[in-house]
């Protein structure tokens, strides 16, 4: 009997470390927050809470995180676990605070969340990254750095390697180029057209 | 198993069979009392009626323990759960105000012993049985958001609230306005706290449609949280040919404003340029803002306003530096300026770009061209939705029409308006050959 729990228990953990990757987040979330739900007298185990609240943080859904940290039980919030951790990160997030995020993210962390912290820490840097490109002309390297939590050598290479000109201590990024967009379907876009003029005329 | 009992059990048993649904509503609903008096015998009774068949009888059932607040939580949970899984839809759908009333107790219980999280799942499929159509709002709904609110546990209550009404169920009489404002407030409560604030505002103007004769609590509230949304989001308050009458709208601000004067004052400190006057009326009216747990949002406030500031220099500055910014905006300095501004670049509130070189902000237009796959898949959106909602309204306007109280009135009123010509035209007559 022993052994065919510690069985399911390490089936659900590889499962659960499986799908944690951007590519399913929208129904890992979904599963995770059923299972919050019906959890018995309301009470889930602590590694839901944890990996819901990593999935928040890949969303960059920071309010829906901040409500799960207040009504996680107490059984959840041991000092110094994967949860309160989880959050502060996220609350460093919403002060804007990155070196502080990256360095927490650095820690260390339990087997089912390694992948998952990972993935954030690229996500986290690639959003700072775009919302750099798109607010600044010019920019220190050193708050460069700050922002994508990256040593002082490492990023000017960081720079380069999206195309942004390198000028001493300055960095000038370019916004992104605009996605191309594929060609639509004419004759559905006429169809959907005659239909709105119809409705507008009457 | 006491013989009332029994032969309440045989008597449901024999009209379910019969399937005469509605004079085993009204035997259930002369049977309360006896169910109240005989509550320690009411287990039994429950595991001899069967959850398909019998639905009806064991909603009585279980709506007689609720009301005697008897048996062991956990158990009176589960079977409550049980019951929504499993109750028979067209069976209910004669008691629906015995139901509502049930999940009313149920939502009760788990709020006095904190345990709301428990009861979103249930209530979520509760409301989904019991509705005629998505569209339809009964008591429930309200409950379902008290216990979101309670558990801090939005995501079932904003799938609800996000199906716009279109009906309400009237629960044989027993549905009340009450319900509507709550769950309409709630509602708001929980669009704010996921900072949805178009939404939140969209719930909290309820109160200026719903005809009333006398002022409740809950408007009172929802026009002070109106207010700090206003200022929050920075909109004018709707215009008076908004979808309610100018009249309405009036006479409720009248009537509301003198118990909201603390808010009244913040929304004139807020429209003044510097942010003294609008720290001053916080710091004043702190207590009352404490008192009415608004005290978030009346931080929120004081950051728009400060936006505000911001969002104004772009109307009439191409470029600024960044100290120039502080100082006009009135912030402590550069460096907050600069973080406010990459604040509001990430919200996509302004646009500019900081040029860290020389410490410049330039301010540009939108370079939204309304051309992008994206801004034509919303304006399909948008169009789907409207049309839709046309549809709507014409099906409305198609049972107004055939309603026999209607018509009796249209051809009323046309009647009176002829006779009404006529003396008119004869008393004319009348005059015009007087003169003559």
């Amino acid at each position: 009997m022993k052994t065919t729990c510690m069985h399911t228990e390490d089936v659900m953990q590889d499962k659960c470390t499986e799908l944690i990757m951007l590519a399913d987040l929208e129904s890992t979330r979904k599963e995770l927050e059923k299972e919050e739900l019906s959890a018995p007298d309301g009470v889930a185990p602590s590694e839901v809470y944890s990996k819901l609240m990593a999935c928040y943080l890949l969303e960059n859904d920071l309010c829906s995180a901040k409500f799960l940290w207040k009504r996680a039980p107490a059984s959840a919030k041991e000092t110094d676990g994967p949860l309160g951790r989880l959050w502060s990160v996220g609350q460093k997030l919403w002060t804007k605070d990155f070196p502080a995020t990256y360095s927490v993210l650095r820690g260390e962390w339990p087997d089912y969340l390694q992948k998952a912290v990972s993935e954030l820490e690229g996500v986290i840097r690639e959003r700072v990254l775009t919302l750099v490109s798109r607010a600044y002309t010019s920019i220190t390297l050193t708050d460069l750095a700050a922002f994508a939590g990256v040593s002082a050598d490492q990023v000017a290479a960081v720079a380069r390697e999206r195309g942004w000109s390198v000028d001493g201590a300055v960095v000038g990024p370019k916004p992104a180029p605009p996605v191309i967009h594929g060609a639509t379907n004419c004759e559905k876009t006429l169809a959907v057209l005659t239909q709105y003029v119809s409705f507008l005329e009457n | 198993m006491s013989f009332p009992l029994e032969s309440f059990v045989n008597s449901v048993k024999t009209l379910s069979s019969q399937g005469n649904l509605s004079c085993l509503y009204e035997f259930l609903e002369n049977s309360s009392e006896m169910l109240s008096k005989n509550t320690t015998h009411l287990e039994a009774a429950l595991s001899s009626l069967e959850l398909g068949q019998h639905s009806l009888g064991i909603l009585a059932l279980l709506l007689a323990r609720f009301k005697a607040g008897a048996g062991e939580p956990a158990t009176l949970d589960r079977q409550m759960a049980e019951f929504v899984e499993g109750c028979a839809v067209d069976q209910i759908r004669y008691a629906p105000d015995s139901y509502a009333e049930l999940c009313h107790l149920y939502t009760k219980k788990l709020l006095e012993r904190s345990k709301a999280i428990k009861g979103l799942r249930v209530l979520q499929q509760a409301i989904a049985k019991i509705q005629a159509s998505p569209n339809q709002l009964t008591s429930i709904h309200a409950d379902l958001c008290h216990l979101a609110l309670s558990a801090k546990c939005f995501r079932p209550a904003l799938d609800v609230l996000d199906v716009d009404i279109a009906d309400i169920s009237k629960e044989n009489g027993k549905f009340e306005s009450r319900h509507l404002l709550l769950y309409y407030y709630y509602g708001g409560l929980i669009y704010t706290a996921v900072k949805q604030f178009e939404r939140a505002l969209f719930c909290f103007e309820i109160y200026f449609s719903v005809p009333s004769l006398s002022l409740s609590h809950i408007m009172v509230e929802a026009f002070k949280k109106h207010i700090l949304l206003t200022l929050i989001l920075r909109v004018e308050a709707p215009p008076p040919k908004h979808c309610y009458s100018e009249v309405a709208r009036t006479t409720m601000g009248r009537r509301i404003r003198p118990f909201c004067v603390p808010y009244v004052e913040l929304a004139t400190a807020f429209a003044q340029r510097s942010p003294e006057p609008l720290l001053a009326v916080v710091t004043r009216h702190q207590e009352q803002f404490t008192r009415d747990q608004n005290t978030g949002l009346v931080k929120q406030v004081v950051a728009s306003h400060n936006k505000m500031n911001i969002q104004r220099l772009t109307k009439t500055f191409v470029t600024l530096s960044l100290s120039d910014v502080a100082s006009r905006a009135q912030l402590p300095s550069a460096q907050k300026a600069e973080l406010h501004v990459l604040g509001m670049i990430e919200e996509g509130e302004i646009f500019a770009a900081i040029d860290q070189r020389d410490g410049m902000v330039r301010f540009q237009d939108s370079p939204e061209q309304y051309a992008a796959p994206e801004m034509v898949a919303r304006l399909e959106r948008e169009l789907a939705q409207i049309m839709a909602l046309e549809r709507r309204l014409q099906q409305l306007d198609e049972e107004i029409q055939l309603e026999p109280q209607y018509v009796q009135k249209a051809t009323k009123t046309q009647h009176e308006d002829d006779s009404g010509q006529a003396c008119s035209s004869s008393q004319n007559n009348k005059v015009a050959n007087n003169i003559m």
